[in-house]
């Protein structure tokens, strides 16, 4: 028996078996199907462009799912990380205590000038009548991890929306700032830390008084980006930024980064708060309450003005609110 | 029960369908560990595993799963949702495509065609990035595509080693 497909000629095609034919079927579904997944995907891109908000609902409930999985594989890092540190602090304990003991005979001598000043202050302000805003702790909880990927610089708390957190505000750190909350789950919450690219931070140089901006680089570092101000000062390695309350969000004073290097470009800071190991963290409401406007007392009546018979005879002022609105 | 003929049972040939898609979930989780490296990047594993789960595993890694992985990428890392769905499924569809042009092949063209893609599937990342509003730092892009590309051939024996003891579950 002939078990195979008759020979071609020029006008009838080989048959091809059905197998073949549904094989060549299925790629054609299959790439018609990547196209529409990737438009798919494109459109989402576009919804989120013009809406920014769009699904932080949904990370925030895929960070609840996530957080407890997520804390639990951060364990026996942290404490690989735990354990180095013991080692270390053990190691240079002689050296760290007499560089402290050196230290502490100098900031005595300050410390009792800053009191003075401090008290000076607090008199100067009472006669002022200034009135500072407070700092509102919002809720503590612990940093579960962080993500090292090179376009986000993000880590999880286990605090959320159950307890008061929202997006935008700080979030603070032992050593120092840690960054902001992004996205809120109930029980969790994303924050951007200060090495994100997309982190601005108002910040001023503690010893000279200047303001500028700490700016993530994407990596574990900071851009202090500022104005070149006048005198013949410079920023020096080791001098420290602090918030310096510009904006509203960060309240002023709290430790931000330390300068490592000085070099042609911007200087570059390194964060206080040490970003893939924060620990425990509080959030604080933004610093400066929203501005709550009053409301304009009601207008008082205005006696109509003579309507002239051509305006009112024309259809285009009808629709026009501003002409159109009181009327006896 | 034969060992020609194993005993086909419909939730064990769903879990065997399912072990691509784990592997890379379980690499997402893996790469929001903070481990301390250069820069503070790690190499992409999850786009690692699903370049080469589309190349030796074309049926279980179709670009719809690529897409849903992506959205489930996006919500981990918590990028703008959709950015990695649209990567997964642009890397699927291009490994599609050089898969019909190019049948055998040695693993060092695969880790040169990888590494072509990694640069793209980044610069794509800046790209949209860029599009909906945020900025990206070129240095840490750079770095993370270079680490993945290392990565490479590491993934690759660990697909490979999955794959034998669980895809084509002769274990």
């Amino acid at each position: 028996m002939n078990w195979q497909s008759p020979p071609s000629s020029r006008w009838r095609q080989p048959r091809r078996s059905s197998f073949a034919r549904r094989d060549s079927n299925l790629a054609l579904f299959g790439a018609l199907l990547s196209g529409v997944v990737i438009a798919f995907a494109l459109l989402l891109l576009l919804i989120q462009q013009v809406n920014p908000q769009q699904g932080a609902r949904l990370r925030g409930a895929m960070l609840d799912a996530l957080h407890p999985l997520i804390s639990v594989a951060t364990a026996p890092v942290e404490a690989v990380r735990g354990i180095g540190r013991w080692i270390g602090d053990h190691l240079d304990v002689v050296d760290r205590n007499r560089a402290l003991t050196a230290e502490l005979a100098l900031a005595r001598d300050e410390a009792g000038k800053a009191a003075a000043l401090a008290a000076d202050n607090r008199r100067l302000e009472a006669l002022l009548k200034l009135r500072r805003p407070e700092r509102r702790l919002v809720a503590s909880g612990v940093s579960a991890a962080s993500s090292a990927n090179a376009a986000s610089r993000t880590a999880t708390i286990s605090v959320g929306l159950n307890d008061g957190v929202r997006p935008r505000m700080p979030v603070i750190a032992a050593e120092g700032l840690a960054g902001r909350v992004t996205d809120v789950g109930l029980g969790s919450a994303r924050i951007m830390l200060l090495t994100d690219v997309n982190s601005r931070v108002p910040v001023k140089v503690l010893r000279t008084g200047w303001t500028g901006l700490a700016v993530g680089n994407g990596g574990t570092r900071l851009d202090f980006v500022y104005d070149i101000a006048s005198g013949s000062d410079q920023i020096r390695v080791g001098d420290r930024l602090v918030t310096s309350g510009d904006g509203g969000l960060f309240p002023p004073g709290i430790p931000v980064a330390v300068i490592v290097a000085v070099g042609a470009g911007s200087p570059l800071a390194t964060p206080l708060a040490n970003p893939s190991g924060l620990g425990p963290v509080m959030v604080e409401a933004p610093w400066l309450p929203p501005a709550e406007p009053l409301a304009a007392a009601d207008a008082v009546a205005e006696a109509d003005l003579p309507v002239q018979p051509s305006a009112a005879v024309a259809p285009a002022g009808a629709a026009d609110p501003a002409t159109a609105a009181p009327r006896p | 029960m034969s060992l020609l003929a194993p005993a086909y049972s419909a939730r064990r040939e769903a879990l065997r369908r399912s072990i691509p898609a784990l592997s890379v979930f379980l690499a997402m989780l893996v790469m929001s560990l903070p481990v301390p490296l250069a820069w503070g990047v790690m190499p992409n594993l999850a786009l690692l595993l699903v370049l080469i789960w589309a190349s030796i595993q074309p049926r279980l890694m179709p670009a719809w799963l690529g897409f849903l992985l992506g959205l489930l990428f996006d919500m981990v890392t918590g990028l703008p949702i959709g950015h990695s769905a649209l990567i997964f499924a642009a890397v699927i569809a291009a490994v599609r495509l050089a898969e019909v042009w190019v049948e055998g092949h040695s693993l060092l063209l695969d880790w040169i065609f990888a590494a072509l893609l990694i640069l793209a599937a980044q610069l794509l990342s800046a790209q949209i990035l860029h599009l909906i509003g945020l900025q990206t730092a070129f240095i840490p892009m750079l770095t993370q595509a270079g680490f993945t590309i290392l990565a490479f051939p590491i993934m690759v024996v660990l697909a490979a080693r999955i794959q034998r003891r669980l895809v084509d579950g002769v274990a």
